[in-house]
């Protein structure tokens, strides 16, 4: 560090009388920047349990942290013309330090103070969007406020310390500062929160911070006094529990952060189903397991992914695909009805290998018993466009941040692609959550579906659930849902339901869809507003489903 | 991978007595079950029929379109303002489920949801309470955010 500073200066001309002093300034300027950006990306981790990661949760954050910084940019600019710019300097990293190390204790408290513990989705939904920005507020503004003057200060210090110009001590802090916001956002992604935790990481950056403000006052004489912050920092870098606890009747088998998502595995005691959730979960799940393979009745739409293997002709290898492989519940319910005579082969990509991890560990996801082969860490996407072969069933269920399906699996190309992948005959089955057939978010990908694919799709509502499954068919028929005989009672009653007025919808692939989901624009996040808009009305009955 | 864990709620706790709907439905066959309560000739239990048969396939959705209906036409029909309430409740519409509630008097029935509407609406509460600290917190401070950088501005030494 000393030796890049002082080439850094070198190549600037300057001589470097105090090395040591200038690798100090740079390298507060470094951790002022890289713990900024790591702050930034574990806040949306921090919060995530409570008010998820969407791009509302994202956008929140990051204008939060951008207020901030151009407060503190202002803040540190008057504060560098005081007699001691430095113990000022040493003061705002101290105070930053401590809170950094502290929001995490603090997060569980703010979060239930702007989105009460036990709410279902509906009633969560309106609060996420202010709750999510001023718990941001709450939790970073004032240590963010202060990490922002550092720069400012760190420039006066170089300026009056070795009477360079303004301009040249400027850039050089300014590239310290912007190469530690590097570190910090590559660092922070891919090796402290996935491997030591979001509050770690808070508390790691806490310390260098604090340790970046008493090395900073040691001239001033008063490190000793100052050091003392660290023992309350200290003692806060213990382990603290992010994120809501279990429900009654539950109780969390694990609980991991991985780079995309905070991931747990909760038990219900009555009956020991298990369940994996992401994020904000609320009263949603994204992998649910019972004992025994099969199906698993009730609201659950993975039921639905098993017809077409018990439709399969006897004698024959039936070869399914799944995007969004989760914990591979659907595989699971394959499994427990596939005919005897019907061998069942898999291919599935799960973006989260933590996801995949834990349900090798507590779902019974098969590690590799040659007939589930799994993508772990792969794209939806690109596992459609480099996997091999033809497919009899094809199931999309991507979701991504808990209820934001990614735009790209989703778009007319996608589906396109789909229709390339399923043989003849083949069967493409999405879960979309939605509320009601009117739901624009369900029609937009409805129609990019059946465009994508040139087939006719069926929308079918999942009995007592908000899911509902589009289905259709490479060059054939989806059969009628009141008329299938799958050989499961069970499931056949299911299906009758479909056929009850208001329970299912066709889309032709003729239906108009000039302002469809393309790749070049995909608003499905504005669809996904305009869905929880218009659920509220429909659970009030002021708008037909 | 948004799922649902019964979020719709259970069948009512009443059936309607119209035996060949009844018993079509409990064995699946909800299309038949439907075309029975269509046949049936008197129109209170011809619509009781369709609401029962529409909520036991799990549409509930369709179950309020069936007894708003209903209602219209048979608004003092003791088990259609029980279902009411009910069904508001598997919906978590907890407006609706006390305009049914209140309509249903002092009923057994009432006194059965009494609690859960309580509970929902307390939810409500919450949910706005929440909603409102939260909008004040985040608009105050932006509020001083603002105050902050004008002053910082005007008077930066």
């Amino acid at each position: 560090m000393v030796r890049g500073a002082a080439w850094l200066c070198g190549g600037l001309g300057y001589d470097a009388p105090m090395p040591s002093q200038r690798a100090l300034r740079l390298f507060v300027a470094a951790a002022a920047g890289a713990a900024t950006m790591a702050g930034e990306l574990a806040a949306v981790r921090l919060l995530a349990p409570w008010f998820g990661a969407s791009t509302v949760v994202w956008t929140n954050v990051i204008g939060i942290v951008l207020l901030a910084l151009s407060i503190g940019y202002l803040w540190g600019a008057r504060l560098a013309r005081g007699e001691q710019p430095r113990r000022v300097l040493a003061r705002l990293l101290l105070f930053g330090g401590a809170w950094y190390a502290a929001a995490p204790h603090l997060a569980r408290a703010c979060a239930a103070l702007f989105l009460p513990e036990g709410l279902a989705l509906d009633a969560a939904a309106g609060v996420v969007h202010w709750g999510s920005l001023a718990s941001a507020i709450v939790l970073f503004l004032a240590p963010l406020v202060a990490l922002g003057a550092v720069a400012p200060l760190v420039v006066e210090w170089w300026t009056r310390d070795e009477s360079a110009h303004a301009g040249t001590a400027g850039g050089i802090v300014l590239c310290a500062s912007t190469i530690g916001s590097l570190l910090g956002t590559f660092g922070a992604t891919h090796w402290l929160v996935p491997s030591f935790g979001v509050v770690a990481t808070f508390a790691g950056a806490g310390l260098v911070l604090v340790a970046c403000g008493v090395v900073s006052a040691w001239s001033g004489r008063r490190a000793p006094a100052l050091a003392l912050v660290l023992v309350p920092v200290l003692a806060l870098a213990a382990p603290a529990r992010t994120g809501p606890g279990p429900r009654d009747g539950e109780r969390v088998l694990a609980e991991v952060d991985s780079p995309l998502q905070r991931v747990r595995v909760v038990e219900r005691a009555a009956d020991g189903w298990r369940f994996l959730q992401v994020n904000e979960a609320f009263d949603s799940f994204q992998s649910a397991w019972k004992p025994e393979p099969g199906l698993l009745g009730g609201g659950y739409y993975y039921d639905f992914f098993a017809l077409p293997l018990m439709l399969a002709p006897r004698g024959s290898t039936f070869r399914a695909g799944f995007i969004g492989l989760g914990a591979g519940t659907a595989w699971r319910v394959m499994q427990g009805v596939r005919p005897p005579d019907v061998d069942l082969r898999g291919e599935g990509a799960e973006i989260d290998v933590a996801v995949v991890e834990l349900a090798r560990r507590h779902l019974d996801l098969p590690s590799d018993d040659g007939s589930l082969r799994v993508h772990a860490g792969v794209d939806g996407r690109v596992f459609l466009r480099h996997v091999e072969g033809t497919f009899d069933l094809l199931v999309v269920d991507a979701y991504q941040n808990q209820v934001e399906i990614p735009p790209h699996l989703a778009t007319r190309e996608f589906w396109t692609l789909c229709r390339a992948k399923l043989a003849d005959g083949g069967w493409l089955m999405a879960n979309v959550g939605s509320f009601g057939l009117g739901d624009p978010l369900l029609e937009a990908i409805a129609r990019a579906m059946a465009a994508g694919l040139h087939e006719e799709v069926r929308i079918w509502r999942v009995p007592f659930s908000r899911n509902a499954i589009l289905c259709a068919r490479r060059a054939a028929p989806v059969p009628d849902p009141a008329l299938v005989a799958s050989g499961s009672r069970e499931l056949d009653a299911r299906l009758a339901a479909i056929a009850l007025p208001g329970m299912q919808r066709r889309i032709s692939p003729g239906a108009a869809d000039a302002d469809g989901l393309v790749d070049d624009r995909a608003p499905l996040e504005d669809l996904g507003q305009e869905s929880l808009r218009r659920a509220s009305l429909v659970l009030r009955g002021e708008v037909a489903p | 991978m948004l799922a649902a864990a019964a979020l719709l709620g259970c069948l009512p706790a009443s059936i309607p007595q119209h035996a060949a709907a009844l018993e079509r439905a409990r064995e699946g066959r909800h299309p038949e079950a439907w075309d029975a309560a269509l046949a049936e000739p008197d129109p209170l239990l011809a619509a009781r029929a369709r609401i029962w048969v529409a909520w036991s396939a799990g549409d509930l959705f369709g179950a309020r379109r069936e007894l708003h209906a209903a209602r219209r036409v048979q608004p003092l029909d003791p088990l259609l303002a029980e279902w009411q309430v009910q069904l508001c409740l598997a919906l978590r519409d907890a407006d609706g489920a006390r305009a049914a509630l209140d309509a249903l008097g002092s009923a057994p029935a009432a006194e059965f949801s009494r609690a859960a509407v309580e509970a929902l609406e307390r939810d409500a509460e919450r949910a706005e309470h929440a909603r409102a600290l939260a909008r004040i917190v985040s608009l105050g401070a932006f509020a001083g955010a603002a105050c902050a950088l004008y002053l910082l501005v005007r008077r930066p030494g």
